[in-house]
């Protein structure tokens, strides 16, 4: 006996069938390997040197050498003491990923996923250098810093405990060396993802 | 030393600025007759006197106002190049003591447009610029350095954008050994007025996404002393005729704060801006190591 089989209709039938079972278990997969990614992400933001400098305050030493060994970030970016720079690029961070499933195609199994990364633009708007609003330090780390903020911080020190400063020849300038921060974390962050999520 | 590519990038650059200033920004005044003056100078060759005129920065570019090539010598017309350089960077004309004499009493005369917003390359960093260089406003304080004779000192005019190349990275971009050469420049913006400053950095902001024709280096327009090699200089022709380019992939404008402005500035009302530009451009690099 011969039978015809209409692939096209047994397709949809598994699709329908089958699909929502494969997308219910990728989407956990999925979500337990964006969520892992994003604990791993917060863990290196919270390690990274830079991150542990700015964290010390104006007493702590130049762990990150950027500054090569001399004087501290946190003095240097401008920060006044008390500031928490950090506090609200971590609250960015720590906010979880949003996972979403694209609507499945009946006449595929194919799922598809969307993970939305902290977007970088929002970090750099809640990281302003303290003198100059528009220019982030966090994005200063990667291209370059000067040392504007260190020289304001003397004439507010100078200033406070009652002693006079000149204002010139008191920067030793171009001491910053640039390093990879925010969008390596970001960039590791994506690659772990994708390695998680196989 | 041979010509790299970061020269070429920041002088097409300031090349760049200049236009967008003079062209679209139509930052200058109108040609004015300025009577020039001689001031004793360091910075001339021996056989030279430097007469100054009380503006810095002429307008060289004449793709809108007329750019003279003349001055006038006691009552008669000089070209340039004929025993004198007119010197449009320092606005101010070099005398050639072995054509026109050793006087110091020349009267010379000429009309030239001059830049409201004067730029400048330098190899400063930001803070010196900002902390250890003496600015004069233009025009209200040329008639101080008039009194002073302080022409010929390392002063800046301001308005002014002071242009430096801060740092640059190749990063893989093809097969075949192509790399992105994404560098950062960076430009200050001192002046005086806050209308000018944020003029400057709108401006200059609406510039992400577009293109900076790259100038060979011999197609530099200028010359030793600040002069037009060839008259008259059009940057359109010069921009249109270059095959390179680089994208300014990102711009951004911030301020100083009103807070640390007045630390820096003091009693001096400058109004101080950034402009932090992004260009790349995918190169073969490495076949300039190929012998």
């Amino acid at each position: 006996m011969r039978v015809r089989v209409d692939k096209k209709a047994l397709a949809k039938i598994a699709n329908n069938q089958v699909g929502p079972i494969v997308n219910k278990v990728a989407a956990q997969r999925i979500e337990k390997g964006v969520r892992n990614a994003h604990n791993q992400m917060i863990m290196d933001f919270e390690q990274h040197p830079v991150t542990q400098e700015i964290n010390s305050g104006p007493d702590g030493y130049n762990q990150s050498g950027t500054l090569g060994g001399y004087g501290n970030l946190f003095s240097f970016i401008g920060f006044e003491e008390g500031m928490d720079p950090i506090a609200p690029i971590r609250a960015i961070l720590k906010k979880a990923l949003t996972v979403k499933a694209v609507p499945a195609n009946h006449k595929s199994m194919m799922a598809k996923f969307i993970v939305e990364l902290p977007p970088k633009e929002e970090i750099f708007n809640v990281a302003p250098m303290p003198w100059a609003s528009g220019r982030s330090w966090v994005e200063g780390i990667e291209k370059g810093i000067s040392g504007l903020g260190q020289y304001l911080n003397t004439m507010s020190f100078a200033s406070r405990s009652g002693e006079g400063i000149q204002a010139k020849n008191k920067i030793r300038g171009g001491g910053f060396r640039n390093t990879k921060y925010l969008s390596a974390l970001l960039n590791d962050l994506e690659k772990n993802i994708r390695s998680m999520i196989k | 030393m041979n010509v790299g590519f970061d020269h070429e990038l920041l002088s097409s650059f300031y090349l760049w600025v200049d236009d967008k200033l003079n062209y679209f920004a139509e930052a200058y005044q109108p040609s004015t007759s300025h009577t020039f003056q001689y001031v004793d100078s360091l910075d001339v060759p021996s056989n030279y006197h430097a007469y100054y005129s009380p503006y810095r920065q002429f307008v060289w570019s004449s793709d809108k106002v007329t750019v003279n090539d003349f001055v006038t010598i006691n009552g008669t017309q000089v070209q340039d190049k004929n025993g004198i350089y007119i010197d449009y960077n320092n606005g101010r004309v070099l005398v050639d003591t072995a054509v026109h004499g050793a006087s110091k009493t020349l009267t010379i005369t000429g009309d030239f447009a001059y830049k409201t917003v004067n730029v400048y390359i330098t190899d400063e960093t930001e803070e010196n610029v900002i902390l250890n260089s003496d600015f004069i406003i233009s025009p209200v304080n040329q008639t101080y350095l008039q009194q002073n004779g302080g022409f010929s000192d390392k002063i800046y005019t301001v308005p002014a954008i002071f242009l430096t190349l801060s740092n640059s990275i190749n990063e893989p971009f093809a097969f075949g050994g192509l790399d992105n050469t994404i560098a950062n420049l960076r430009a200050v913006i001192v002046a005086d007025s806050n209308y000018t400053l944020d003029g400057v950095l709108s401006m200059f902001r609406d510039a992400a996404r577009t293109c900076v024709p790259l100038i060979d280096f011999e197609d530099f327009p200028f010359g030793e002393f600040s002069h037009i090699k060839t008259h008259p200089y059009k940057y359109v022709d010069l921009s249109n005729a270059s095959t390179s380019k680089c994208c300014v992939d990102e711009v951004r404008a911030s301020k100083l704060t009103d807070r640390s402005r007045e630390k820096i500035t003091g009693s001096k009302d400058y109004k101080i801006g950034f402009l932090d530009f992004q260009v790349s451009k995918p190169r073969s690099p490495r076949q300039n190591f190929s012998r």
